[in-house]
């Protein structure tokens, strides 16, 4: 009898420990705690006061209680934040109440929102796009994707931080694939800012090529990051009147890192309006 | 065992069970509700198209048989069918055949001037009333002033009153009548002479516009005075046309709401575009919000002359946008002329078009206060990662179709500079509805968004603001702030523009008399009226042009009325319609003097916003024709000016380039004139306080001072001003011990003039002496940009021969794009030194010994461009100086 009563609270114990550990986390500062080293928090944030359409999305998810959402938002640490238009002091109090001294992370655009941010508070992704938060079942498969992706990524950097040599570079160079996600202190690398582009200009085709292609063997670029290299690349080759050639081949090189990216499509765009009339010539 | 197994299982359950009870939101018994319920919207549309059916198949009503009495209000139409119109119920004898020579509304523009300025056309049927015609009575004393401002406050709450009762509404005009809009103009305006009477007092005119029934009398006469009777014609020649005006005329309120709620250029056009939404988009006028979507899209497309086709677009987009719940609360509240901000964005091609919007409203959804900051949400890139330049065409090229020409969205995900970015920022809160506008700065772009009723700015860097969106014509910040709160206090400005619209048309009937007390009573009753102002000029300009007393006293009115909050509006006002007309009244300068440091007095400091008071002492500085009164009234200005903290580097400043301009074709009185200015500027500059409590004012207007003396390429000033700085404000320059190794020679640059090609905000022009430090052995502080052909430029006092320059930099000098020392012997024509620097972490060192260089400037350039966020601390040029 003793050992069951012991079962008993162990199993209390157990199930309690896991639902403590997700579902609605009330402040921020508590659901960063939860999340710890490896697992997401979500934030649902919604225009509380300025528009339908957050008032909308609010209430399908949260307040009605879309059974299947929230059958997958209970499994994660998720907080719900009002965003206010013009806060009166009751709806600062809530907002402070809710994320104390932190600030909403970058990288949101525009509300209602899902963002996903790490432990670390670090802004890892979103859904928040108009075709993403279209209606729940949008919602929902977009969030669900980011977070098997922010599993993936995750699982990935915590093998590569236990390996090394090449291993490493493989595992690193997967990590930094999964688009959409944002690696964690990652810095976008950024040809226009940094000085690539100006490098460039005083290469030739050839040392231009040697350039780039060293650059590229690094695996700590994320595949945008890979094609923003090879457009600053073609964009080098275009004004300096390379062979239309080598130019499609560095354009559909560039496409096919990601079709789906921007760049993808920039270089799609830019092998119809540049090289295909080259080509006709 | 089997029993302990029961039981272990029975424990499991149990806790699972009471898991689910503890799960958080645990209920999931709810069905998932609509998201949206589109086919409710889609089912409300279709009934809202039906009923504008309806309504435009009920609009064509029987004719009233108006009056056959007329008026006559100038037209110069030569349409056929609107000649008809004009035939129509005209006596021959009042009707002037030579239309040719009459202007197309009731005001007309003066030869000289301003176009904003204008006359009334008297029209030509008005009798001349003993005691009226061409009288402008003397001014009102305060007293009668004061009452009148009481009486007008009445006459305002009972407006407001009025704002919750039902509109007044009057159906004595049908679509049919108002295809002759001069038997209407006739009908009506005869029966509101027929109240005022012939010399009607302010009191008088006050209780008339007290009455409703009244006031859409006044309506319908502004409205055909302002869009023009052939222009009204030509629009009610087409039957939705018709319709339209008539359900205008018909309702006080829709009235009210199109002629008072801004400019109404254009309202003939205004008033065929919002025809052309009924007809092409079925709109319901009855509708409030589609009503104000469409009169504020329509006046304000027409006004700006903007396409039919586009105007419609934005109907349509803001229209279903609000009946989709897309757009953001404040919109649902927005007044009628906060709305014409809003639906008469500009960039209709580009980021005000249609798709463009739709996509920002989607996904760039903030509260109001988010869009200041959404500026952000755009990568700055000169270039884009592919290196073109945003000023070419292939920087958005290929990603043009991918982004289906949405520019909100290329810009988004290729970046751009400041244009796009304040852009992004307040299209994002124009399409969600909210008050917003671009604003030009100088070499940049910024943006302001209405946040509650107040305009906050983002992205600005600088003080000068040019506002992309205006109702008069000004772009400077303070008349953004100046139309706030003008439309703000709702019902004085709404009696006022009624009091101006009276005095508009009493004055066409030659009551000018009336028409003067009219005027005088607009602007005492709201003097932030700044059309009312406009009018009451115009007409005085018409009426007494050279009644020194009259002008003197519209110039001391709008110093004292408005000149203490809104210095900028004032300066304006008195510079352009006032000082034309008074200044030729006043041959005496220190009469003239004293006027002008009136308006000072009502400044102690630049007020809403640091502005430009060069235009005013431009205007003044006009009347000076001799140098010996230019000196005076200089001397004037800086005495008045010099004690303010924030007008005593303008001042400087513009004293600086006024005097530059001096030329009488003398040349020794020419140059005379400007040492005698050089000394009283050095006289003034020496007067200034050093003293700790003095400092900072001191510091920034002789960084002020300096930065014009730089701009002009004035070395003996830059160095002047250079100097006194070191003497009054020692504490403000550095003390560096630099390290380097020099070469032969002088430092001949330390005489000269520096200037860099970076554009400085406020707080940089403040710090302009520091520039004249660089020159210097203890250094100072220059930013710097290398952009192609722009870079550091230093002018030497004299021609030298070069031996070498070392340059020395704030941070560790980067190598990525190589450097260029060019010199030139005019400035214009420049030639590379062809020596190679040699850069040792911060010191950067051209050796100019076999270089053979010469020359009187000498600048620094880079090749490419880059943003680069730094400084340079010392530049020492060294060589001989020619003889």
């Amino acid at each position: 009898m003793i050992r069951c009563l012991f079962l008993l609270i162990l199993s209390l114990l157990l199930v309690i420990g896991t639902h403590a550990q997700a579902g609605l986390t009330r402040s921020y500062s508590e659901a960063l705690k939860k999340a710890g080293n490896d697992k997401p928090v979500i934030l649902f944030c919604y225009g509380a006061n300025f528009d339908q359409v957050g008032k909308a999305t609010y209430d399908a998810i949260i307040h009605n209680k879309d059974r299947e959402f929230m059958r997958m938002l209970n499994k994660e640490i998720y907080v719900v934040v009002p965003i206010y238009q013009t806060p009166s002091e009751k709806e600062q109090a809530e907002f402070k109440r809710i994320m104390g001294k932190h600030k909403l992370p970058g990288g949101i655009w525009s509300y209602p929102c899902f963002a996903i941010v790490d432990g670390q508070g670090n802004f890892r992704g979103a859904v928040q796009s108009a075709t993403q938060m279209e209606n729940p079942k949008a919602v929902q498969e977009a969030l669900t994707k980011l977070l098997e992706d922010f599993d993936k990524q995750q699982k990935l950097l915590t093998q590569a931080t236990r390996s090394s040599g090449a291993n490493k570079e493989r595992l690193m160079r997967e990590a930094l694939s999964v688009t959409s996600i944002k690696p964690p202190n990652h810095e976008t690398f950024d040809p226009a800012n940094n000085g690539m582009v100006q490098k460039l200009q005083l290469m030739s085709i050839a040392e231009a090529n040697r350039y780039i292609r060293g650059t590229l063997a690094s695996s700590s670029f994320t595949p945008v990051e890979r094609q923003m290299i090879m457009a600053a690349y073609a964009g080098h080759l275009r004004r300096n009147n390379a062979p239309v050639e080598l130019l499609r081949a560095v354009y559909t090189e560039m496409r096919n890192i990601d079709p789906t990216s921007s760049y993808g499509a920039y270089a799609e765009g830019a092998l119809e309006i540049w090289v295909s009339p080259l080509e006709k010539k | 065992m089997t029993s302990n197994l029961f039981k272990m299982m029975f424990a499991v359950v149990a806790a699972v069970a009471l898991g689910f009870v503890s799960y958080p939101l645990g209920g999931m018994i709810m069905d998932l509700l609509q998201w949206r319920n589109d086919s409710a919207v889609a089912a409300q549309r279709k009934l809202d198209d039906e009923r504008n059916r309806r309504l435009n198949s009920n609009r064509l009503v029987s004719n009233d048989s108006p009056s056959q009495e007329t008026i006559v209000i100038s037209d110069n139409s030569t349409d056929d069918s609107s000649a008809d119109d004009w035939q129509q119920g005209f006596d021959d004898s009042d009707v002037d055949t030579d239309s040719s020579t009459e202007p197309e509304s009731s005001s007309f523009m003066f030869a000289d001037g301003d176009p904003a300025l204008v006359g009334i056309t008297e029209e030509k049927d008005a009798p001349e009333v003993a005691g009226q015609t061409d009288v402008v009575p003397e001014s009102p004393s305060a007293a009668q002033r004061g009452t009148m401002t009481t009486s007008g406050k009445k006459l305002a709450e009972v407006l407001e009153k009025n704002k919750d009762s039902k509109p007044y509404t009057n159906n004595e005009f049908s679509a049919q009548s108002w295809t002759s809009p001069s038997q209407v103009y006739s009908t009506v305006s005869k029966r509101v002479l027929g109240k005022l009477g012939e010399k009607p007092s302010q009191e008088e005119i006050l209780t008339f516009l007290s009455s409703p029934e009244n006031r859409r009398d006044l309506a319908i006469i502004s409205l055909c005075r302002k869009a023009g009777l052939g222009e009204l014609a030509e629009v009610t020649s087409d039957p939705m046309g018709a319709n339209v005006v008539a359900s205008l005329a018909s309702n006080l309120q829709w009235l009210t709401d199109t002629l008072y709620s801004g400019p109404t250029n254009s309202l003939a056009k205004g008033l065929k575009y919002l025809a052309s939404i009924c007809a092409n988009r079925g709109a319901d006028l009855n509708d409030p919000v589609t009503r104000r979507i469409a009169i504020t899209t329509a006046t304000e497309f027409a006004r700006e002359g903007w396409s039919e086709k586009d105007m419609l677009e934005r109907f349509s987009y803001y229209d279903s946008s609000y009946r989709e719940g897309k757009l953001n609360k404040i919109f649902d509240t927005l007044d009628y002329w906060e709305t014409r901000i809003v639906t008469g964005n500009r960039e209709c091609s580009s980021w005000g078009s249609p798709r463009s919007l739709a996509w920002q409203r989607d996904n760039v959804r903030l509260p109001a206060e988010g869009y200041l900051s959404a500026c952000t949400q755009l990568v700055y890139r000169l270039r884009n990662v592919a290196g073109d330049s945003v000023f070419s065409g292939d920087y958005l090229a290929p990603i043009r179709a991918a982004t289906n020409d949405i520019t909100a969205l290329a810009y988004r995900e290729i970046g751009g500079v400041c244009g796009a970015c304040s852009h992004y920022g307040a299209y994002g809160a124009l399409a969600a509805g909210i008050p917003a506008m671009t604003m030009g700065e100088p070499g940049h772009c910024a943006y302001a968004v209405r946040v509650g009723n107040e305009w906050k700015m983002s992205y600005s860097i600088y003080w000068q603001h040019g506002m992309h969106k205006t109702f008069w014509g000004l772009h400077d910040w303070e008349f953004l702030i100046l139309a706030q709160d003008l439309y703000s206090d709702k019902y004085t400005t709404l009696a006022s523009d009624l009091l101006s619209d009276v005095g508009s048309f009493l004055a066409a009937r030659r009551l000018t008399r009336s028409a003067f007390d009219c005027f005088d009573a607009a602007v005492q009753l709201q003097p932030r009226n700044w059309p009312a102002w406009l009018a009451f000029a115009g007409f005085l300009k018409q009426k007494a042009p050279t009644d020194k007393k009259r002008w003197v006293d519209l110039l001391s009115r709008i110093t004292d009325t408005i000149g203490d909050k809104y210095h900028n509006v004032a300066a304006t006002f008195e510079a352009r319609y006032i000082y034309p007309q008074v200044l030729p009244l006043i041959p005496n300068l220190s009469e003239r003097n004293k006027l002008f440091a009136a308006f000072f007095k009502k400044c102690e400091s630049f007020g809403i916003n640091h502005w430009d008071i060069d235009p005013l002492l431009d205007a003044q500085f006009e009347g000076c024709k001799t140098n010996e009164d230019r000196l005076k009234f200089m001397k004037s200005v800086l005495s008045t000016l010099i004690s303010k903290k924030d007008y005593s580097g303008a001042a400087l400043a513009w004293g600086m380039k006024a005097a530059g301009k001096v030329d009488d074709g003398d040349t020794a009185a020419t140059e005379k004139f400007q040492q005698d200015f050089s000394k009283l500027l050095t006289s003034f500059m020496s007067r200034m306080g050093s003293g700790k409590k003095d400092m900072e004012a001191t510091w920034a207007g002789l960084g002020e001072a300096i930065f014009t003396a730089g701009q002009n390429g004035d070395t003996s000033t830059f160095q002047a001003i250079g100097k006194i700085a070191l003497n009054k404000c020692k504490a403000k320059f550095p003390k560096y011990k630099f390290k380097f190794r020099a070469f032969p020679g002088k430092v001949v640059s330390s005489t000269g003039l520096i200037t860099t090609a970076v554009t400085l905000d406020e707080g940089g022009v403040k710090q302009s002496c520091l520039h004249w430090g660089v020159l210097q052995k203890n250094g100072g502080r220059i930013p710097f940009k290398f952009e192609g052909k722009n870079g550091i430029k230093v002018k030497l006092d004299k021609a030298s021969d070069l031996t070498g320059l070392v340059a020395l930099f704030e941070c560790p000098i980067a190598k990525d794009r190589p450097f260029h020392l060019e010199v030139s012997d005019d400035g214009q024509n420049w030639v590379d030194t062809q020596v190679d620097p040699e850069i040792t972490d911060k010191i950067m060192r051209f050796d100019l010994k076999k270089a053979d260089t010469s020359g009187r400037f000498v600048r620094l350039i880079r090749e490419g461009d880059k943003w680069e966020n730094s400084n340079i601390l010392g530049f020492y040029v060294y060589g001989k100086p020619q003889k």
